[in-house]
């Protein structure tokens, strides 16, 4: 434990430079600009900035976006309070009671929670994601490339399940990112695969164009489709924003339950701040002492998923971190990011990359309490924000992607492919397919296929092997069970509540 | 709406049959097939079941008209782009885009598509070293 206090301090150093101050306020005010605007989410945001990061260094590029991640959970509230429209996918249950309080004159109080029960969150998740962090890792380091393999099956079987509503759905957006991932040559033998003869696909789908893609242009195309829907009235902000003494005691015990509950949730891949919203919000209804308070302005209804989002973020970050396993759309992006740094993903990283590590988990503190400061007397100029019509935003969105993707290795290919990829994307989302199973697979195909191979190298061509070994056994348990708990329906009410959107399920 | 599942039962099918033309040691092609057929079957049953249960409504597309436009104007980008070079490409796009969308003023049309083509451009290129690709005018 002193241990990983002493680099965590270590970490602090690297996090209070100037550089990645300056990095953690950019990364926090575009995150949390993002979340306010409808469309936009944390996941789009980071891959879009990735081009940018090619000339950052590794650490600045890292903070930024771990502030945009952060950010975008708080900036989600904005509009849910204020529009009963939530900027992103965890602040759905905010809107619920956060518009009846604005209703009512409270929106600052409503805001003003929102800010406390995020930086509560927050901040609790990364004293978890700290404490635990270390301890995964040691046990991480006796994964061998069998358990890898099963880790990263249950992980695909978890987020298929946990996405969306449909199982079927999930598998299938499963399959699609495999397919897509296979595009290229294989890497063992020098054989193309499914280039279809094109040779720009020779070297297979470049997933952050992938990326931008499925999140960004389908996004697009998916708002501007349905531009005129949701235009609903905007309230204003009136009266104090200040915290009653009531509110702040009944708000207490829904922010520390709902901390540990998101970072929980968090933690499983594949379910992210959207689902930590839900169950919190659920959870407080079945506690609330007063049944019918909720749903009708209760300060609860806005602290619960408000910090529970929050808390799943240092959750999520988690599987990310210490096993090299993304859990979610944004966390699948930041290992992108951290592939194109060389910093292999897989239990390793922790050991290999220590220092880079703890900065990063000294960031988040640090982007948590910019956040805190940030929030509180900016609201005004946030909400101002939503001012800007889409009319402009959403094409600029589409030439930033564009310039992003050409940006990537020069190649013209990679425009056609963005836009094919948009296209995909939108059509999945008329399907009903969600997209974030198909990018996780589309960045975990590669290594399970290596894994694959190495363990049954190891095992002298036993398939057996990933039954007899205890660990890959366990995960390939799990991940059985996930899929039968899901047969039988238990957990099919609570998933019809998590939507099927693109990438901002995290 | 099945029809979408059709089809994305047909993509499973044809990828099964692509890798046979391309290569013929074992390996390579073993899970190319497996994900090919997985897909295949996966697409199988969802129309099944939305043939035979017809039960909700598949979530609305939204205006086609509108994708529509995008689409086309996404076509138009990928034409222009190494014809036309970078910003005139851009400018365009963004110009009829903003119009189409709503904008009336056409000067302001005109002057933000401009700004932030040059922006992009001067962001990606001059900053950030990307060789975006010049027109015949030289920039």
């Amino acid at each position: 434990m002193t241990d990983s206090l002493r680099m965590l301090a270590e970490g602090f150093v690297g996090a209070l430079t100037p550089t990645s101050i300056i990095a953690a306020l950019i990364g926090c005010l575009l995150g949390t600009v993002v979340g306010v605007l409808p469309g936009l989410g944390p996941s789009t945001t980071i891959a879009l900035l990735i081009p940018v990061a090619f000339t950052l260094e590794p650490e600045s590029a890292l903070i930024m976006m771990l502030g945009v991640y952060l950010g975008a959970m708080y900036g989600g509230s904005l509009t849910s309070v204020l529009m009963r429209v939530p900027g992103e996918a965890g602040s759905i249950m905010t809107a619920i009671d956060g518009f009846e309080m604005a209703k009512q004159g409270r929106a600052g109080p409503a805001l003003a929670v929102s800010a406390i029960g995020s930086f509560i969150g927050g901040t609790a998740s990364v004293i978890g994601l700290t404490v635990l962090a270390p301890v995964i890792a040691t046990y991480a380091l006796k994964i061998g490339p069998a358990e890898y393999f099963s880790l990263m099956l249950a992980a695909l079987l978890f987020t298929s399940v946990l996405l969306g509503s449909d199982l079927l759905k999930g598998l299938i957006s499963v399959a699609l990112g495999l397919l897509v991932a296979l595009i290229g040559t294989d890497l063992q033998t020098g054989v193309p695969r499914l280039t279809f003869g094109w040779s720009p696909l020779l070297e297979g789908v470049d997933v952050i164009v992938v990326l931008m893609g499925l999140f960004g242009v389908a996004e697009v195309l998916w708002f501007l489709s349905h531009r005129g829907e949701e235009q609903g009235d905007r309230l204003g902000l009136r009266g104090k924003l200040w915290l009653t003494k009531e509110d702040w005691q009944r708000s207490r015990s829904a922010i520390a339950r709902s901390s540990v509950v998101g970072f929980l949730i968090g933690v499983l891949p594949g379910s992210g701040s959207s689902l930590a919203g839900v169950v919190s919000y659920s959870i407080e209804e079945r506690v609330s002492k007063e049944p019918g308070r909720m749903g009708n302005g209760a300060i609860e209804g806005v602290a619960a998923p408000e910090t529970a989002n929050n808390a799943a973020t240092g959750g999520a970050l988690i599987p990310m971190l210490t096993l090299g396993v993304p859990g979610s759309g944004t966390t699948a992006v930041l290992l992108t990011v951290l592939m194109i740094y060389g910093i292999d993903p897989g239990p390793r990283m922790m050991t290999d990359h220590a220092d880079i590590m703890w900065t990063l988990i000294a960031s988040l503190y640090l982007s948590n309490v910019i956040l805190l400061l940030l929030n509180l007397p900016l609201i005004p100029l946030f909400v101002r924000i939503l001012d800007i019509p889409v009319r402009f935003l959403m094409p600029v969105v589409l030439v930033i992607a564009a310039v992003g993707s050409y940006s990537l290795s020069n190649n013209f290919a990679d425009v056609i492919l963005l836009f094919i990829f948009g296209i995909t994307g939108y059509l999945m989302r008329i399907v009903g397919i969600p997209v974030v199973p198909l990018i996780l697979a589309v960045i975990l195909a590669p290594k399970m296929e290596q894994s694959l191979r190495q363990a049954l190298l190891l095992a002298d061509g036993a398939w057996s092997t990933f039954l007899t070994r205890p660990i890959s056994l366990a995960f390939l348990l799990s991940g059985i069970l996930i899929l039968a708990l899901d047969l039988t329906s238990k957990i099919r009410t609570r998933r019809s509540l998590v939507p099927v959107g693109a990438g901002d399920d995290d | 709406m099945v029809v979408t599942i059709a089809a994305v039962a047909l993509i499973g099918a044809a990828d099964i049959f692509v890798p046979r033309g391309l290569n013929d040691a074992l390996g390579p092609r073993l899970v190319p097939i497996v994900v090919g057929a997985a897909l295949a079957v996966l697409g199988a049953i969802l129309g099944i079941r939305a043939w035979i249960s017809d039960a909700a409504a598949p979530p609305d597309p939204g205006s086609l008209v509108v994708v529509g436009v995008l689409i086309a104007a996404m076509l138009g980008f990928l034409v222009l782009f190494q014809l036309a070079g970078f910003i005139v490409t851009c400018v365009l796009f963004l110009g009829s885009l903003f119009w189409y969308l709503g904008e009336q003023r056409w000067w302001l049309v005109l002057l933000s598509a401009a700004t932030v083509s040059v922006v992009v451009y001067v962001l990606f290129a001059d900053l950030l070293n990307v060789n975006l690709p010049t027109g015949p005018w030289g920039f």
